[in-house]
């Protein structure tokens, strides 16, 4: 106790002897050090004039106020404005010049505790920085905040406002720091990352291809904003578990002497959304991928840009609905997060509706970004319960119906800002953007692995002992329910081709609801590979047909349960060109159980097939009925007779001449895996697929 | 089989307070055969001898020649209830239960007033894991004896071991009501509670145990357990703590309360715990496996897969190790690892593990 009453008179002590006085630039003071004086002093009449210039140029004011600093690092004024260069070129060396400020004379500004305050809040002292904070507001009270110290989202405020705001804030922290986000974050190296700032990475749902945003000198112009090179496009693509060197991706996408960036690329990879800033307020382009090359970017319209901020965007799985950000009037704060939806009739998108206030809120919302699955969305705001500038966030789709977001927590959250997340379509993986120890210079992307809830450990005790025995009853820690997290969804890729030649074929993909009979979205092949790729959020039976002109269609069926977690199927896809002999299975006509009705969902597969037969009108058809081989051979000969001719029935009444088709029902004799094959199979799952591979629906060319 | 000796060898023991292998008096003279000895009322003078000699065998535990001179003795007179009987312990002690059921069942039918034959059986289905038949042995016992509290608590214990709680308490209860005192009971009818999760009444169970025999420490063990299945962790530390107390070398009450201080969060006290368990018992894999998940709480995931290496190297189908250093080795990025330990968990019965194995990770990993 003696000790420690002697070490504080000590600190006290020491303290006051030690605390220097606030140093005035007056030559008097500084008479035996005339010439290094005259130099220091223009050093920092230099750093006022590139501080108060316009732009301001913090960062040739700081060249000028550190030199200054070496001569007289006891000028209030100097340290403050030091303090504030690094609040806008480096927020975490701030504190000790504002400390430094604040003690030679508390009364420099009027903002200066709110700035250490700030300080402690970016170091994540939460408790430092609320009583910093609290003191802040009582000082600084209605007095307005420093124009050049407003962050996104900070309404006209005055340091009172603020500080209270920012007490929020914190509170925020201390209660998302309890608990920390499962997630590893990593850097993705140096093929895709590079010493200069690389940001704003976009993704395809299958993570195959990814474009973000660099200011590498590939861009041989500087920008104005003193940041470097302009902004460029860049991509990589995933090849054997690796992302490849990221390659500028050039005209007409990239413009010399102009930011040219990403703000979203479709779940198949082939829109592309790009940020470029001509007129000063920033509006959305989209580029598409036409046979292997990118569009000349088009501006999306004015329902959607506005002479106001448009900076993001994000398309749904079906290409239906646009999701963007705007600060334009009319919105519940500064940016909100809006949709429009794609007009068919107009081919244009229509009307942007903001998307409600259970996401957006006075302040800011930005980065936009809807998941593949179409039910959960990503995005940044200001609002909510943010621990302190941007924070990522994620909402679900309940209903049709918006719930309330959630902050994504630390370590993905800080204190500082956290703008745009993308999520692959499996929901393990994410990509962000952030300046971060060990990258490699500036902001670099890093992928996010999603860990998914905490795995509990299991202890082991014995507990429950019975007395004569002596024998414990092993008691182990009771397993907890596990909460499956993730994209409940599917993505189906493969690469089309001709049946014979192989060569890849750019073809009409069309994804149906089978159960709503409504065709959901239309997707094309890549024309020089071939390849496609759909996403298929769960809760929905589809099916898949995927047509070219002069070629049959091909049909596909997938059920993706609602709770059905993701999976990734490939299906190459081998077009058969409209020739006699060739034959097709129809995967999405569909009967009853073990009768021969056709059900209603059958109606887009027969009227695919009513539009080849108009558009080829001297064809003739077989349609032939199959069934596995459960069952009598003559109850199945029966049924997929009775069955192919129900198909024949509903051409014949929707306009086909009957003379052109004709039918048959070959019961179990023509499987498609013979039994012997499906008896190797192991698990009864793939068993019954097998048998329902068998059970189908064909039709083959006659004659043309 | 060693257990199963050692369980029987406590049934006896429990059982010696009443029930004490006397010899028989030799009378002595000339051999007569057995008809005119039977006639006269009197003993066999050898047959007395080996059955003596069976009785001294079978107080130590000889279980062997207790068989080898009982048999003769029925080879002699097959009508010498007191020789079936004695064997059937010793096949008991041999842990051949069908063989000792056999010749308790020939002293039931020959004698419907023996009420030890019956407990005896009793006993010896409970080695055999017969819990079922085991209850109806007992019961028969008791029947036969309804004043006898031993009869009431083993019935209870063979329910319990049945899984039949309801009525396991049913059979404890009575056993309490013959012996109010009767501190064993209290336990396991605690225990017995704690199974259909009545953690109040199992904690009353369990004090009054304590307050008939302030030395069971297994009852301050099951005590601490009750408060911990009622999150009262606090309680539950300290009832462990007096366990220990009690029974210094206890380490299955120092893994317990391992668990408890975990459960506060109280990680390095957690450690210390476990640590003491495994200084009393290096062989106690379970402490293993509950350093393993400290360590994974502690975010030390490299310590934790050498715990549980140690767990299942002790315990080979430890279903809580090969979870846990799954888990570990999923935070270490070995995935491969992590799914190779969660499917063996799935396969020892986990279903964590199998959601593990259906899950992202174990996706990425194929």
């Amino acid at each position: 106790m003696k000790k420690n009453i002697l070490l504080i008179i000590f600190l006290v002590f020491a303290g006051y002897t030690i605390a220097q006085p606030d140093t005035p630039w007056d030559k008097k003071l500084f008479k035996e050090q005339k010439d290094e004086f005259k130099t220091a002093f223009d050093h920092f009449e230099e750093g006022n004039a590139l501080y108060n210039g316009f732009p301001f140029d913090y960062a040739g004011a700081l060249r000028e106020y550190l030199e200054a600093y070496k001569f007289n690092p006891n000028n209030s004024e100097l340290n403050y404005k030091i303090g504030m260069c690094y609040f806008n070129l480096d927020k975490y060396r701030m504190k000790e010049y504002f400390e430094k400020a604040y003690k030679l004379k508390p009364t420099i500004s009027p903002d200066v505790l709110y700035f250490i305050a700030l300080s402690y809040h970016l170091e994540g002292k939460w408790e430092e920085a609320i009583n910093y904070y609290n003191q802040a507001a009582s000082t600084g009270g209605t007095q307005k905040l420093s124009d050049r110290a407003v962050l996104p989202g900070d309404i006209a405020p005055t340091v009172a406002q603020i500080s209270y705001r920012r007490v929020t804030e914190c509170k925020n922290g201390m209660e998302l720091s309890k608990k920390k986000a499962r997630v590893w974050i990593d850097n993705l190296g140096p093929k895709v990352n590079s010493k200069y700032p690389d940001f704003g990475p976009v993704i395809s749902a299958d993570e195959a291809i990814m474009v973000f945003t660099s200011r590498r000198p590939d861009n041989e112009d500087m920008a104005p904003d003193g940041r470097g090179y302009f902004e460029d496009l860049y991509i990589t693509t995933h090849e054997n578990g690796e992302w490849t060197e990221s390659k500028n991706m050039g005209k007409p996408l990239n413009v010399r002497g102009q930011h040219d960036a990403t703000i979203g690329l479709s779940p198949d990879g082939h829109a592309l959304f790009i940020y470029t800033d001509k007129k000063g307020n920033g509006d959305i382009f989209e580029s598409t991928d036409e046979e292997g090359t990118w569009s000349k970017p088009e501006q999306l319209g004015k329902t959607i840009n506005s002479d106001y901020h448009d900076p993001d965007a994000s398309l749904t799985f079906d290409g239906k609905r646009l999701y963007f950000t705007s600060n334009k009037p009319g919105g519940l704060g500064e940016h909100d997060i809006y949709y429009a939806d794609w007009d068919d009739e107009k081919q244009r998108w229509g009307d942007a509706v903001n998307i409600g206030n259970v996401l957006n809120t006075p302040y800011e919302e930005r980065s936009v970004f809807i998941h593949p699955d179409g039910e959960t969305m990503y995005f940044s705001s200001t609002g909510h319960n943010t621990m302190g500038g941007y924070d990522l966030f994620y909402s679900k789709l309940v209903n049709g119906v918006w719930q309330k977001p959630v902050n994504l927590g630390p370590p993905l959250n800080t204190p500082d800002h956290e703008v745009g997340l993308v999520v692959a379509g499996n929901g393990r993986f994410g990509y962000i953007s952030s300046y971060r120890e060990g990258g490699y210079g500036e902001k670099d992307i890093y992928l996010v692995t999603f860990l998914g809830p905490e795995k509990p450990p299991m202890l082991s005790n014995e507990d429950n002992l019975i007395a004569s025995i002596a024998k414990p009853i092993k008691e182990k820690s009771k397993e907890p329910e596990l909460v499956v997290e993730g994209a409940n969804m599917a993505i189906l890729t493969g690469i089309i081709r001709d049946e014979k030649t192989k060569q890849p074929l750019q073809a009409d993909v069309v994804l149906v609801d089978v159960e709503k009979n409504k065709v959901i979205a239309e997707f094309k092949s890549d024309a020089n590979s071939g390849k496609y790729l759909v996403s298929l959020p769960g809760g929905a039976n589809y099916g898949i047909a995927v047509k070219k002109d002069g070629y049959l269609f091909h049909s596909e069926n997938f059920n993706i349960p609602k709770e059905a977690g993701f999976k990734q199927y490939k299906k190459d896809v081998d077009l058969k060109k409209v020739e006699v002999g060739q034959s097709i299975v129809l995967r999405n006509i569909f009967y009853d159980y073990a009768k021969y009705s056709l059900r209603n969902e059958s109606v887009n597969e027969l009227e695919r097939l009513i539009q080849l037969l108009n558009d080829n009108p001297t064809m003739r058809i077989e349609i032939s009925g199959h069934t596995d081989t459960r069952g009598s051979i003559e109850d199945n000969q029966v049924l997929s007779q009775n069955r192919a001719k129900s198909v024949v029935d509903y051409l014949i009444a929707h306009g086909i001449s009957a003379d052109r088709l004709e039918y048959a029902g070959y019961g179990e004799t023509k499987p498609l895996i013979p039994d012997a094959e499906i008896n190797k199979l192991v698990s009864k799952q793939e068993k019954e697929e097998a048998h329902q591979q068998n059970r189908r629906t064909e039709f083959k060319i006659l004659k043309i | 089989m060693l257990k199963k000796v050692f369980v029987f060898a406590s049934f006896l023991c429990l059982a010696s307070f009443t029930f004490s292998q006397e010899e028989t008096n030799t009378l002595g003279g000339s051999d007569v055969d057995q008809s005119t000895m039977d006639s006269l009322g009197l003993v066999n003078p050898a047959l007395q001898q080996k059955y003596n000699d069976g009785i001294r065998a079978l107080n130590n535990e000889k279980y062997s020649d207790a068989v080898s001179l009982f048999t003769e003795v029925i080879n002699i007179d097959n009508s010498y209830l007191n020789a079936y009987l004695n064997r059937g312990k010793a096949y008991a002690g041999l842990g051949k239960g069908e063989e000792a059921a056999k010749d308790f069942d020939k002293v039931i039918l020959m004698d419907a007033g023996n009420h030890e034959a019956p407990y005896f059986k009793g006993s010896a289905l409970m080695d055999a894991g017969d819990y079922e038949g085991a209850a109806e042995a007992f019961n028969v016992a008791l029947e036969r004896k309804n004043s006898e509290p031993k009869y009431a608590y083993f019935k209870g214990v063979a329910q319990f071991q049945a899984g039949n709680y309801d009525d396991a308490i049913k059979s404890f209860d009575k056993a309490i009501m013959i012996q109010p005192s009767y501190a064993y009971a209290y336990n396991d009818r605690g225990s017995s509670k704690m199974q259909i999760e009545d953690f109040d009444g199992a904690i009353r169970d369990y004090q009054n145990a304590i307050k008939y025999d302030a030395n069971l420490s297994f009852a301050y063990n099951n005590l601490g357990s009750a408060y911990k299945a009622k999150e009262d962790y606090t309680n539950a530390i300290k009832y462990y703590t007096e366990a220990v107390k009690r029974d210094p070398k206890y380490y299955v009450a120092y893994n317990n309360r391992g668990s408890a201080k975990f459960e506060q969060g109280q990680f390095q006290e957690a450690l210390n715990d476990y640590g003491k368990a495994i200084e009393i018992n290096p062989e106690y894999a379970y402490a293993y496996n509950n350093k393993a998940s400290v360590f994974i709480k502690m975010e030390n995931y490299t310590e934790a897969v050498k715990m549980c290496d140690k767990a299942i190297s002790l315990e080979e189908e430890y279903l809580e190790a090969f979870l846990n250093r799954g888990i570990a080795k999923e935070m270490l990025k070995d995935l491969d690892g992590a799914c190779a330990d969660w499917e063996n968990a799935f396969i020892l019965g986990s279903e964590s593990a199998e959601q593990y194995v259906n899950g992202p990770a174990c996706a990425e990993s194929k």
